[in-house]
């Protein structure tokens, strides 16, 4: 009974804080998704410097979104994020194939660190209205996602102009915290 | 990793240094200082607000941040190749800056709306060998401007003769013939408008009447133009390529030409005629030619004048009705002899015209030496585009026109076989691009390629015809009177159709058909019976808001050209 009663107390009055840190390569779509989470809507954005950051109440969860700059020489930096981070939002440009590799190295480079070896990995394949997008499982081969071994990971197709895709990683990524 | 921060140091300060021009030290779009980011899709140095809606384009345009970012040896190459300058010519090369008002950068949607415009929509968009050429003549405006008397003075008076051995006949495909035959009649034709002008449009409402069925009234309105657009801005991109010596290039260009960007190729020309002009105005025994290579000599392009061109000041004054137009009817008997004559140069075709140009270039240095090989090249990219109309024009227009002294020396090109002299015996009519305001010749070709429509009866859309009147005036002006009244006959029928659009490259196809007829040894038969045809007038008003050409009016931009700032005048 008590810990009946614990429990509806606990989903009434408190939402779970996740701490989540997006990050990705430069235009890829990270602060477009923060606001389209956050507001509902598409803003003007200009290239991050620094980070952004948002509470973005979901399903009862209380995400706090970490929006980092994604320009290569402030990647160092992602690092400093790491602490505490119970989920990664990994953002690619599927569109950007030049790039795919810059990003596989990126993703496998942070989530080697000690730090994040507890964290999930939410992949979003974003632009996927870009016509030359690649498919869900053309992203998992080129970012190798199956190398992850012992992380939990998945790669949620997105449009986040469109706002298509996001609710799904959100799902997605609540019921994976609520195991935690 | 010490050589790769050493790599980084270096291009670091590459990327400073290329920042730090002139050119470089506002925002490509919305002119704010100190750019901090670059766009490496177009390789411009922009903003940070401009580069986020950059990114958001569709396709998305790279940028990255000069400071947050690292650069490959190959982006910063790209840069130094293109940069804001060379950009604005590019991406704005048919943009007029005093007609069209930039946008509130402040407001993001505006912003964004330019954006896709210029990018996405490539609307102001000039291929990038065109661009150069225009920057070319830009800075050799701008140039000549700050000294006028430099460049002209290169060219030595009198030795023009040497053109004439230009003709030799290559062949051609059947559309570049095609092509080059509406050039030509549109020489011819234009010379009528032109004279035209000149003339007070005596009223003989008999002729405007149209005689035969033959030209299908429902012909687009302005259909010759686009087919003479298409021809003068292909000689403009040919420029560089021509003092390589390739001409080549120059038909390459054509199509692209047609289809995109006509009117910022005839921009240039407008100016080009300035020049021109001045020197003729001088009275100097200097050709048009070496007017022309001034431009090469110009190193830098002025933010200037492609704008210009582009303007939409039809003077609506006084449209003299079509009827009058019909007085000239009497003078179709010397237009087909003209024709006729014209014609076979034209049939030569497009290969035939590079051809031309080259020996046009081997003479003119002959003849000029101390013209750069440069110039040279300009006048023959000139005349393979726009063979007939532009040289064969010019030329008469020279030998005509009491103004322009230094076309006397022209007559070479006059001769029959010369594919550019249009009709020789005709050839008074030329409109002169050069001579006459820059606007008139560009206009005139169109003119004349639309030759089956008329003015005659049925004119849907006066304000087309005020259009031309504002066109025709300036021309007018240096036409004086005797050459008038031989040309004119022909032109009359030419006039019909004026107003073709610049994007209508299909219609100018259709035309080709009567000429080919033509080519095949036929007289101009559709020629002749087209004069009276019916009037297609239609999109008249459209037509000139969008037609660069046609807004080029004479009044605004170019009437002045004897104002003071004008350095050639």
């Amino acid at each position: 009974m008590g810990l009946m009663f614990s429990r509806i107390f606990k989903n009434i009055f408190s939402k779970k804080p996740i701490r989540i840190l997006m990050v990705g390569l430069d235009a890829a779509g990270k602060t477009t998704i923060l606001y389209k989470l956050k507001l509902g809507e598409v803003v003007n954005t200009i290239p991050t410097i620094g980070f952004n950051v948002e509470n973005v109440e979901y399903r009862n969860i209380s995400f706090t979104v970490w929006d980092v700059g994604g320009q290569d020489k402030i990647r160092p930096l992602w690092r400093h994020y790491y602490h505490n981070t119970q989920a990664v939002i990994f953002v690619v440009d599927s569109n950007d194939r030049d790039r795919i590799e810059e990003a596989v190295e990126e993703l496998h480079n942070m989530m080697s660190e000690d730090e994040l070896h507890s964290a999930v990995i939410l992949v979003f394949a974003n632009k996927q209205d870009l016509p030359n997008a690649l498919s869900r499982e053309e992203m998992t081969e080129r970012l190798a996602l199956h190398n992850f071994d012992n992380q939990t990971w998945y790669i949620q197709p997105a449009c986040a102009t469109r706002g298509e895709g996001l609710e799904a990683g959100l799902d997605w990524l609540s019921e994976e915290l609520e195991k935690l | 990793m010490a050589v790769r921060r050493r790599d980084e140091e270096r291009q670091l300060k590459q990327i400073r240094d290329l920042s730090a021009l002139p050119h470089n030290r506002r925002c490509f779009e919305c002119d704010q200082r100190g750019p901090t980011y670059v766009d490496t899709t177009v390789g411009t140095f922009v903003c940070t607000t401009c580069s986020g809606v950059l990114r958001g384009l569709n396709p998305p345009h790279r940028v990255k941040s000069i400071s947050m970012t690292t650069f490959t040896d190959s982006e910063i190459e790209f840069l130094q190749k293109h940069g804001n300058e060379v950009c604005r010519h590019i991406w704005l090369g048919l943009y007029d800056e005093r007609s069209s008002l930039m946008p509130d950068f402040k407001d993001p949607q505006k912003a964004k709306d330019f954006l896709q415009d210029k990018y996405e929509k490539k609307k102001w968009y000039i291929l990038p060998e065109q661009a150069k050429t225009v920057a070319a003549v830009h800075a050799s405006l701008s140039g000549s401007s700050a000294s006028s008397g430099s460049s002209t003075p290169e060219v030595r008076p009198g030795k023009a003769s040497t053109c004439r051995a230009t003709p030799t006949q290559s062949p051609a495909t059947s559309r570049l013939q095609s092509q080059l035959q509406l050039q030509t009649r549109k020489s011819s034709q234009m010379d009528l408008l032109s004279e035209l002008r000149g003339d007070p449009f005596a009223p003989s409402p008999s002729v405007s009447a149209p005689p035969a069925g033959t030209v299908p009234p429902t012909t687009s309105t302005f259909p010759s133009f686009g087919a003479s657009s298409a021809p003068l801005p292909a000689d403009f991109p040919s420029f560089p390529s021509v003092s390589a010596g390739g001409m080549s290039t120059n038909f390459a260009n054509f199509d692209a030409f047609r289809s995109s960007v006509a009117s910022g190729a005839f921009g240039a020309f407008g100016k080009t005629t300035q020049p021109i002009r001045t020197q003729s105005t001088g009275g100097s025994t200097t050709s048009s030619l070496p007017n022309f290579a001034d431009f090469n000599n110009f190193p830098k392009s002025s933010s200037a004048d492609l704008s210009s061109i582009s303007r939409t000041t039809v003077s609506k004054g006084d449209v003299p009705p079509a009827d009058k137009y019909a007085a000239l009817a009497d003078l179709d008997s010397i237009f087909k002899q003209t024709d006729t004559t014209n014609v076979p140069a034209n049939g030569a075709g497009g290969g035939p015209v590079v051809a031309k140009t080259g020996e046009y270039y081997t003479g003119l240095e002959g003849s000029f030496g101390t013209t750069g090989a440069g110039q040279t090249a300009v006048m023959s990219a000139v005349s393979s585009t726009t063979p007939s109309a532009v040289f064969g024009t010019t030329a008469t227009g020279g030998s005509n026109l009491s103004n322009s002294q230094s076309f006397s020396a022209t007559p070479v090109y006059q001769g029959g076989t010369n594919p550019f002299v249009a009709g020789t015996s005709g050839a008074p009519v030329a409109v002169n691009p050069f001579q006459s305001n820059g606007f008139a010749a560009p206009f005139n070709a169109g003119v004349s390629v639309s030759l089956p429509s008329s003015f005659g009866p049925t004119q849907p859309a006066p304000s087309a015809y005020t259009h031309f009147t504002g066109t025709f005036q300036p021309a007018a002006g240096p036409f004086t009177g005797t050459a008038h009244a031989v040309v004119y006959t022909p032109q009359a029928q030419a006039y019909p159709t004026a107003a073709a659009l610049p994007q209508q490259p299909g219609i100018a196809y259709a035309q080709s058909s009567p000429y080919a007829l033509q080519q095949n040894g036929t007289p101009y038969t559709p020629f002749t019976q087209s004069k009276a045809a019916s009037v297609p007038f239609a999109q008249p008003i459209a037509g000139i808001a969008t037609n660069p050409f046609m807004t080029g009016a004479a009044g605004a931009v170019y009437p002045t050209g004897s104002t003071s700032t004008n350095p050639f005048l």
